[in-house]
């Protein structure tokens, strides 16, 4: 063959090449920020995730392509700018206020729903679907979260035993806990996170804990700062603080891992899956470490807060070229007959990555040798909770989804619980809101900590005035009243 | 042929005085296309990324939604200066403003001196290995991403387990709290950045100083002159026009107070001495949404680089020194 003719057939093979590997599904793009792969972000090995793409291809009929985003913390960043950009994204998770503040990027689909989602529908209940309605009635999302209760006191059960103590039921057993810890290891800490201390305490000191709240004197609807109780909360948490029951870093970033790796954590006040998810990963370097689950109470009811379901929500975007397609993904994964497409979304190939161990329990073996780090799973608590896991890792996590997270009898159900507030209005309406929470993060976290004496709360309520606390009580309430209250 | 020696060949002829005036200057472009051809890269990336985008300062008074393109940005209403006054009324807007000025300052006050210090100690080392080690090791920081270097900094001074803090609480017998604390938080931000940048800043300085003519130093040791007296008489006031335009860059950049490294450092704790526009402009444009607001605080945040790169030229032209024009 000259040289001439070898070229010439080496350039028709190179034009015909992308139309031999055409593939028949649509593809879709779907960025996922769902928090699963935050600790993943190199992603899967190549060649694993490109198996499970064509299984699941194969399987759905749509061929889901993942973009991982660099980090948990910049997910959002990313995000809007992806959004912003030309670049095909089709489906994501609504972050910050949900899908209020993406509605002029996103598409409803409510007939979508009603042509592709059947088995979405079924999983999902009725009751968790008003919260994803439009002022039209149309669905703008499909939910991501549910009503939980994943701001816990756990403490340690294997101190507990060795002391011969009984698990706190007040807050005041749970201060002479923490004082035996402490006389038994003087190393021995409390810890929370600036976020999750609201919703871990504040119910033992006021009314209605983390929530908003109706002030019976005028009739508005208050953010929890200007409940009664809130500066006696600050003031007990300060005497923590001074007393130096507070693991040092506890207000400011620390690594969760490293730790619960010191062995000396006592008491932690904070989300669930800090417990559930490291405990395993560190048994090996603090033998016999176990937590107990707490339910404190103090006169004021129970200290943790419940979290409603929010308007955090996957959403399907203007950009979709075949919104349908979407969809259609989504109800494969969400199958209401079988958990074979959930679990092969969230450890890969069946038979291969993961198989029942027993079919009719749904108890789950996944081999995670593969290194498939779960690119297509797009959690929800609806479906989580419908296999259990043989997988010391995580198996407790699993059990902890349907059983004790879901519980809500231990702790208060906001006031207002489950509304449906469109809080990216709410946004628009008080242009100061992003300083109310700065000053809010800010300086409960200054109060606690002893920085700002206790004896300028006063000052600090006229510097919420001065931010315009007013404007968000006015714009709450507003919603409140059109959402015919509670 | 070289554009020199094709002009050599044929020397400029100023116009005759019956030209018009763009016919002269036609003229003139013509003769000199080489150089204005060489020039043509450079004209065109500064006017492709740097002029064409500042058409986006529109946006600073228009309420745009952030996914609606450039058609949203068209469509979207005029707005005037609100965002502008939402800055301006924000109760933090001192505090941001404060914060970064002094942050900025503390940089410059601490950072700027830094590398003419190291340079002029490194020019008086005469072992020639010795020197280029200690180049190499203080130029690695500034490679070092602030993510990583962060990292390194919470090792050192976290309040539980840090390295630094752990030996001073044994010493003093006292609790630090460097990361926590709004007395100490901008003491690690400076030196942090001082450790950052010191080697690689050093650089512009060491090469003004290979200029200097050997023979000052031969003409001043002869007179009997000592190492300091050198360095001060000689080298200090050789590199002066370095340091100069170097220091009005600096200026020009005082509202910039290192975003990265403080967005990856800070927490509410602190964020009374720490937050500067940049991590408020974060918080409150890429995140909450607001394009338009972010951009108006860009724009006020340019325009007053401006007015400072400005005010610092005009200084040094007054101080005799050569400005940047």
């Amino acid at each position: 063959m000259s040289r001439m003719r070898f070229v010439a057939l080496f350039v028709v093979l190179i034009l015909l090449l992308p139309s031999a590997i055409a593939q028949d599904e649509p593809v879709i793009h779907i960025f996922n920020n769902s928090g699963t792969l935050q600790f993943d972000a190199g992603g899967s090995d190549p060649d694993v995730l490109q198996r499970v793409q064509d299984h699941i291809a194969e399987q759905s009929g749509v061929r889901p392509v993942t973009i991982v985003p660099g980090g948990a913390a910049s997910a959002t960043e990313q995000l809007n700018l992806l959004l912003g950009s030309s670049d095909p994204v089709d489906l994501f998770q609504a972050p910050g206020n949900g899908w209020h503040d993406y509605a002029m990027a996103i598409i409803p689909i409510t007939d979508l729903l009603a042509e592709h989602g059947q088995n979405i529908m079924q999983v999902i209940p009725e009751s968790q679907w008003d919260i994803m309605r439009n002022a039209d009635g149309d669905i703008m999302g499909i939910p991501r979260s549910t009503p939980t209760s994943p701001y816990i006191t756990w403490v340690r059960q294997d101190w507990l035993d060795e002391l011969g103590l009984d698990v706190p039921t007040t807050w005041g057993e749970l201060e002479a806990t923490i004082d035996a810890f402490r006389a038994h290891n003087p190393e021995a800490m409390v810890a929370t996170r600036p976020g999750d201390v609201r919703w871990t305490t504040l119910g033992g000191f006021t009314p209605n804990g983390h929530s908003n709240w109706l002030d019976p004197d005028d009739g508005m609807v208050k953010p929890w700062v200007l409940q009664p109780g809130v500066r006696d909360w600050v003031t007990e948490l300060n005497s923590w603080w001074e007393a130096g029951y507070f693991f040092p870093d506890t207000f400011t970033r620390f690594d969760a891992p490293e730790l619960f790796r010191t062995c000396n954590l006592g008491v932690w006040m904070g989300w669930y899956s800090r417990i559930t998810l490291i405990t395993p990963q560190i048994e090996s370097g603090c033998e016999g470490i176990a937590w107990a689950r707490t339910s404190i109470t103090t006169d004021m009811g129970y200290i943790a807060t419940a979290r409603p379901q929010n308007a955090s929500a996957y959403v399907v975007t203007r950009k979709a070229e075949n919104p349908a397609a979407v969809i259609q993904f989504m109800d494969w994964v969400y199958s209401a007959d079988t958990t074979d497409n959930q679990l092969t979304a969230r450890y890969g190939i069946k038979g291969e990555m993961w198989d029942y161990l027993d079919e009719e329990s749904r108890l789950v073996g996944p081999d995670l040798s593969f290194g498939y780090v779960s690119e297509y799973m797009l959690p929800n608590l609806n479906i989580e909770i419908r296999y259990s896991l043989d997988d010391p890792s995580r198996a407790w996590h699993v059990e902890y989804l349907g059983g004790q997270l879901i519980d809500l009898g231990d702790a208060k159900w906001p006031f207002d619980g489950g509304l449906a507030y469109n809080l990216s209005r709410i946004a628009d309406e008080v242009p100061t809101l992003g300083d109310l929470n700065r000053l809010l993060d800010e300086q409960t976290i200054l109060f606690i900590t002893g920085q700002r004496p206790l004896d300028q709360w006063d000052d600090f309520m006229n510097d919420l005035e001065r931010a315009g606390i007013n404007d968000w009580v006015k714009a709450i309430s507003a919603q409140y009243n059109e959402l015919g209250g509670v | 042929m070289s554009a020199r020696s094709m002009m050599s060949q044929r020397p400029y002829s100023p116009p005759a005085a019956n030209d018009g005036k763009w016919r002269r200057l036609l003229k003139r472009v013509w003769f000199y296309r080489f150089y204005y051809l060489l020039a043509l890269p450079g004209l065109l990336y500064f006017i492709i990324f740097h002029y064409l985008p500042m058409i986006g300062i529109v946006i600073a008074f228009k309420d745009i939604s952030p996914f609606g393109g450039v058609a949203g940005i068209i469509e979207a209403p005029w707005v005037g200066f609100k965002h502008f006054n939402r800055f301006f009324n924000s109760i933090f807007f001192w505090n941001v403003i404060e914060n970064t000025v002094i942050i900025s300052g503390l940089k410059i006050i601490f950072g700027f001196p830094a590398p003419i210090i190291f340079a002029l100690m490194l020019n008086e080392v005469f072992r020639v290995k010795f020197k280029r080690f200690v180049q190499t090791v203080s130029y690695l920081p500034h490679f070092i991403s602030w993510v990583v270097t962060t990292g390194l900094v919470t090792a050192l001074v976290a309040t539980s387990g840090g390295l630094f803090t752990e030996w001073l609480n044994e010493l003093t017998g006292e609790r630090w709290t460097f990361l926590t604390n709004p007395d100490q938080f901008r003491g690690i931000l400076t030196l942090t950045h001082v450790w950052k940048t010191i080697g690689w800043s050093s650089i512009l300085y060491l090469a003004a100083m290979s200029a200097i003519d050997p023979a000052l130093y031969e003409a001043a040791a002869i007179d009997g002159a000592n190492r300091f007296q050198m360095a001060r008489h000689i080298t200090v006031p050789s590199i002066a026009f370095v340091i100069t335009i170097l220091f009005i860059f600096e200026i020009g950049n005082l509202l910039d107070a290192g975003f990265e490294q403080i967005l990856l450092l800070y927490s509410p704790a602190v964020y009374s001495v720490s937050d500067i526009i940049d991590t408020y402009v974060y918080r409150e444009g890429l995140l909450g949404l607001k394009y338009s607001f972010a951009a108006a605080v860009g724009l006020f945040k340019g325009v007053m680089a401006f007015l400072f790169l400005i005010a610092a030229n005009t200084l040094a032209n007054r101080l005799g020194q050569p400005g940047l024009w």
